[in-house]
């Protein structure tokens, strides 16, 4: 063991297939978009080069200034609206509650089905003239309302299946990492008296920082590069109220045909995915925890 | 109990895996029992024969061809009449073994675009004209047919059906029908609300008000796809311009921002405020849309052809009761009824980097002629070649209908989409998406859309 640990040609052996695969997947298609977005290309003739025209265009546009402020609307409803209930759920589920393992079952369930299931689900739900949610309203006497016609409306109504659906899969996330606790620290906090929530807030809570951090990047990450949902419960619309930056690079790319536009806001995606994540882990610092 | 359950659940997934491999074995099955019929039939007709059978299929030229038609089973008039086509050319063009690849409509269109970036396109493929055909010219991806259009099959196509397909004098492609987009009514809805079947624009107003106070949606309209927008738009600029005028703005050589077309996009939003729509039409895609009329929930829609076969399916709750009729004149429009919104547009092109272009050419031009007639007879649009229709007693009524309303039509406008194609029809339906809204006025609408065209 220890040989192989030392020869570094054995490391290259084993990184090699992985990282193969990740250059030619990941990175070489990223630099080609890269190289697109300074041309102004309709997919078929002859690209011209510009510059940075197009990503001059992409920040006075209104449309996409709009999308990426919704995108970062989502992500802060993510954070809000997924962790702390996955936090929640996770706490209590963690403390050896009876059904453990059905709720988290039930709880991971929408995790499961396919987005496409999910967004059907809720285009029924939504429906004017016989969706449930109208149907619930009018019950109490209310008006209903076109959900996701409506310009007011859209923007709730779509996320709000986003983030229901994953609330279940941070759950699990922050639920291994609180058990992965040893049960001695509780044993501890125990004889000195410590309740429920003492014992979450200080002993739980920040032994899993770590967990959560993993957990608030893929909430944000997932948040800044969010496409099928909406694909399928708005297309971006109606007016471009619910677009987010990779439903309007879709459509500029294939309606709109134009390849160099929708490059440029590929590369955005890109470095403002990598921007947050150099900020979530600049500010959520933590050393190492040993038990 | 828990492990019982994991057994079970372990059982249901094998069966799932067991189903899904032999899912994937028939589906390849048909496919080989399709290479070995002939040889066994020919086994059974003798030894000379399977000689001659053996060296024609190795003569035989393989072209390939895709299109947007992925369902074999669909009962819409256009697949049925490619399946049919398909199916024939096998013992009509004997020489040649045409290898067909469909795809979902919209999933088609990417694939389309990939495909050409790639080079890789195959022989032949389906393709919208105009605007959309534009760039894959320009690109030079596209074989001219002229040489291949003999004036005994020019002779055939009816005229101006290759309009769309004619760039800088030469032709691309073969036309095979003409869609035209008329006001669909249910007269079921019309008698139970003492309405008149509108013949003017005041008239159609005065429907909308009677079905709206009804609660029926006067006109079913699926904004959420933007594309339905350009046709309520699209016969509103028609009626108002007229057929010449607009045409002219669209392909840029006149102004979108004329009296006419103001007072146009000023009555679609008066339409769509007055509540024209119902009350949810931004939020309502296509299908929802053509579902309520279908079920009887909407009095009227202003829809292409293809909707006839929805009209008249056997679970359609309006099947018998639809009408259709002319979109009523409006006042001090330059248009006329007669006048109409559609044309000609759908068709098979020929790849210019096909091993086999005179092959390829023909499997083209046989599939748009044959499509041309059973499309019709399917019920689809109306014809695009000359044909011995044979007994037409059994063709879609509205079909008919439509084909005696079209009888004296003095112009089309082709669909704005397609005929504008990319970018410029990206921003036509995003402007009249505004102007259902409201969120744009229709002076604005007409600057904005002028702005195109400089």
């Amino acid at each position: 063991m220890q040989r192989i640990l030392g020869n570094k040609k054995a490391y290259l052996v084993f990184v090699l297939p992985a990282f193969i695969i990740y250059v030619v997947m990941a990175f070489v298609p990223i630099m080609i978009s890269g190289y697109y977005s300074v041309m102004e290309w309709d997919g078929i003739g002859d690209k011209v080069y510009t510059g940075i025209s197009n990503y001059l265009e992409l920040v006075k546009d209104e449309a996409f200034l709009l999308s990426a402020r919704n995108s970062l609307i989502l992500a802060v409803a993510s954070i809000v609206g997924q962790l702390i209930p996955a936090l929640f759920f996770a706490l209590v589920l963690a403390r050896n509650v009876k059904g453990e393992k059905v709720y988290r079952t039930i709880y991971f369930i929408p995790v499961l089905l396919s987005t496409v299931v999910i967004g059907q689900l809720f285009l029924k739900i939504y429906n004017p003239d016989y969706g449930a949610l109208n149907a619930i309203i009018k019950c109490f006497g209310g008006k209903g309302a076109d959900w996701l016609g409506d310009k007011r409306f859209v923007l709730a109504a779509s996320f709000f299946p986003i983030i229901w659906q994953y609330i279940g899969y941070h759950m699990l996330i922050l639920y291994t990492g609180i058990k992965s606790v040893p049960s001695e620290i509780y044993e501890a906090a125990q004889i000195d008296g410590a309740t429920e929530t003492q014992m979450a807030v200080h002993v739980t809570i920040p032994l899993i920082k770590n967990t959560m951090k993993v957990s608030l990047t893929f909430a944000v990450i997932g948040s800044l590069k969010l496409f099928d949902l909406i694909w399928v419960l708005t297309k971006g619309g109606p007016l471009h109220a619910s677009e987010v930056p990779s439903t309007l690079m879709y459509t500029s790319i294939f309606t709109r045909m134009e390849y160099g536009m929708g490059s440029a806001m590929a590369v955005f995606i890109v470095v403002e995915c990598l921007l947050f994540y150099f900020v979530i882990e600049k500010f959520f610092k933590v050393e190492a925890i040993t038990y | 109990m828990k492990k019982g359950l994991l057994k079970w659940l372990g059982l249901f997934m094998s069966a799932a895996l067991v189903l899904g491999c032999t899912g994937c074995g028939s589906s390849s099955a048909p496919a080989d029992s399709g290479n070995e019929a002939p040889i066994t039939e020919s086994e059974d007709n003798g030894t000379p024969v399977e000689e001659d059978d053996a060296q024609a299929s190795g003569e035989k030229v393989t072209i390939t061809l895709w299109s947007q038609f992925s369902d074999p089973n669909s009962t819409d008039g256009n697949y049925v009449a490619f399946y049919n086509a398909l199916e024939s050319i096998k013992t009509d063009m004997p020489d040649v073994e045409v290898v067909h690849e469909g795809t979902e409509s919209e999933s088609y269109k990417v694939k389309l675009k990939t495909a050409m970036a790639g080079n890789e396109l195959p022989d032949v493929f389906f393709n919208w004209g105009a605007g959309t055909m534009k760039p894959y010219v320009d690109a030079g991806l596209v074989l001219p047919l002229d040489e291949y259009m003999t004036d005994d099959i020019k002779g055939r196509i009816l005229g101006g059906t290759l309009d769309n397909f004619i760039f800088d004098g030469n032709t691309y492609g073969y036309p095979y029908s003409v869609a035209v987009a008329s006001l669909y009514v249910n007269t079921e809805l019309f008698e139970q609300n003492n309405v008149k079947v509108p013949e003017t624009y005041a008239e159609l107003l005065e429907a909308v008000d009677a079905f709206k106070s009804a609660g029926i949606t006067p006109i079913s309209l699926g904004e959420k796809d933007l594309w339905p927008g350009l046709m309520i738009y699209g016969i509103h600029a028609i009626r108002m311009a007229g057929a010449t005028d607009f045409n002219a703005a669209l392909n840029g050589t006149a102004s979108f921002n004329t009296p006419e077309l103001v007072e146009a996009a000023k009555l679609v939003q008066e339409l769509a405020a007055r509540g024209g729509f119902g009350e949810s039409a931004m939020g309502t895609s296509e299908d929802d849309a053509v579902a309520a009329f279908k079920q009887g929930k909407a009095a009227m829609m202003f829809m292409g052809s293809w909707l006839n076969g929805d009209c008249e399916a056997d679970d359609a709750a309006v099947k018998g009761k639809i009408n259709v009729i002319k979109f009523p004149a409006v006042d001090g429009g330059k248009g006329t009824e007669d006048e109409f919104h559609g044309g000609s547009g759908e068709t098979f092109l020929v790849s210019s980097g096909t091993e086999y272009p005179a092959e390829a050419a023909a499997v083209a031009q046989y599939i748009c002629e044959k499509m041309s007639k059973d499309q019709y007879l399917a019920g689809s649009g109306m014809p695009a070649w000359e044909a011995d229709m044979g007994n037409t007693s059994d063709v879609n009524r509205l079909s008919q209908e439509i084909a005696s309303l079209t009888a004296d039509a003095t112009g089309y406008v082709y669909w704005l989409d397609s005929l504008t194609g990319g970018a410029k029809a990206d921003t036509i339906m995003d402007e009249i998406a505004k102007l259902i809204d409201g969120s744009v006025t229709p002076e604005d609408f007409c600057i904005n859309l002028q702005t195109l065209n400089e």
